[in-house]
């Protein structure tokens, strides 16, 4: 079988795959960056929470996806539920750094002028903090997303439909269309959604200058 | 079967798949630093390389893994050589951008006076800029043994062994023991590589500073 004839008899099913694997990036994102911001923000705020977040944060840095995924198995369970914990860890924790070292490193003569100017504390957060610390926090996101791509295609062996499921059927079968496929369209995703994110970032430093 | 009588029945495979799984990560590491090294100071010292380069190797870094791993057996087939090419290719990013931005750092004063010294290129290169650029390039390498130990993990996927054998049988079985044996050492690497490698850098930051 050619390429063409693999791509023409698994159309809907690839593009049922893609879809899913597009879905669930993008609400793992969205979860990801709500919870990151809270917490990036809380750990600049709160030296009880920096304290206690920053070597939590150090150890998970260093642990491999695939071990994240192996362990939450016996916790979670298989299926979307199990790659839960590998998917949060992984896209929280580079939003989280970056927020909090983007708000960190804020000009504080800005921040003190914004007070002297009586703003409350919540708007000099909104209106001046975080707008300034802006293209650091979206850099966090894009690196966030692109692992969270990579661990997406990992859940596909406990069970959760995704372009990494073409991929893990591939090796098990020794096919090489599905292998290609399925390789090619999340190595392009991934891609595609870093250059976006380069770009936006490129935006928000031109904004800010 | 419980976790203790697991153990006692596997520990020698637990501890070759350990030792097969170092191996492949540092093999993986030394290779990517012999051309990443070059390829650092080659941005450094040529600008318009510099952004080919990087751009190359950081689509690679955005590949996900185990794509990369899937693109490997229709380019190179299984077993040990293509998954160190993967792993080496992964590696390439954090070496060449650290070994770039180290040399980069360098202050143009200090630059001035090796000039200033006699100090040809190579000297200059070799016994002011890298030098002070060490703590930077460490820290890539660092990233790189790193990201290499986790990576190593799906070698298994393409037949080349390592403690992601452990991790995958117990996936695919359901059977804890497996994954629990399987997944604590790949831990207990990473992070030992992980913090011994942090305490080298910042020893060698503090006598860069002092000297």
């Amino acid at each position: 079988m050619t390429l063409g004839a693999y791509l023409h008899a698994n159309a809907v099913d690839i593009a049922y795959f893609a879809g899913q694997h597009i879905l669930l990036f993008l609400l793992s994102l969205a979860a990801a960056a709500a919870i990151g911001l809270a917490l990036g923000i809380a750990v600049v705020r709160l030296r009880l929470a920096a304290n206690i977040a920053v070597p939590i944060v150090n150890v998970l840095q260093a642990c491999p996806e695939i071990v994240l995924l192996a362990i939450s198995i016996p916790l979670l369970g298989i299926g979307f539920k199990g790659a839960l914990i590998p998917l949060l860890v992984k896209g929280v924790l580079p939003i989280l750094r970056n927020t909090s070292s983007g708000i960190a490193g804020v000009d504080p003569r800005i921040v003190e002028a914004a007070r002297g100017l009586g703003l409350p504390p919540a708007r000099i957060l909104f209106r001046v903090e975080l707008p300034a610390a802006l293209p650091i926090i979206i850099s966090g996101v894009r690196i966030a997303a692109v692992m969270l791509i990579s661990v997406l295609t990992l859940t596909a062996y406990i069970g959760v439909d995704s372009l990494g499921t073409l991929i893990v059927r591939g090796i098990a079968r020794m096919d090489p269309h599905p292998l290609l496929v399925g390789s090619l369209l999340t190595a392009a995703l991934a891609i595609a959604v870093n250059y976006a994110l380069v770009a936006a970032e490129r935006v928000a430093a031109r904004h800010l200058a | 079967m419980n976790l203790l009588s697991f153990f006692a029945y596997n520990w020698e495979r637990i501890i070759d798949l350990t030792l097969g799984h170092v191996v492949l990560s540092l093999c993986s590491v030394g290779i990517a630093l012999v051309a990443g090294l070059p390829l650092g100071v080659l941005c450094h010292c040529c600008r318009p390389l510099a952004a080919l380069i990087l751009g190359l190797t950081s689509i690679i870094y955005t590949i996900p893994t185990l794509a990369l791993f899937g693109l490997m057996i229709p380019l190179l087939g299984i077993g040990i050589v293509p998954a160190i090419v993967a792993v080496v290719l992964y590696s390439l990013l954090p070496i060449v951008q650290n070994t770039y931005a180290g040399l980069a750092a360098v202050q143009p004063d200090i630059r001035e006076a090796a000039t200033g010294l006699g100090m040809g290129f190579g000297a200059k290169l070799l016994r002011v800029e890298v030098p002070l650029a060490l703590p930077v390039v460490f820290a890539g390498i660092r990233v790189a043994v790193v990201n290499a130990v986790g990576m190593a993990t799906l070698a298994s996927l393409i037949g080349a062994g390592g403690l992601g054998d452990l991790i995958f049988r117990g996936i695919s079985t359901v059977s804890w023991p497996f994954v629990i044996f399987g997944s604590l050492p790949v831990l207990a690497l990473a992070l030992l590589a992980d913090l011994g490698l942090k305490a080298v850098e910042q020893r060698l930051a503090l006598r860069t500073a002092t000297s």
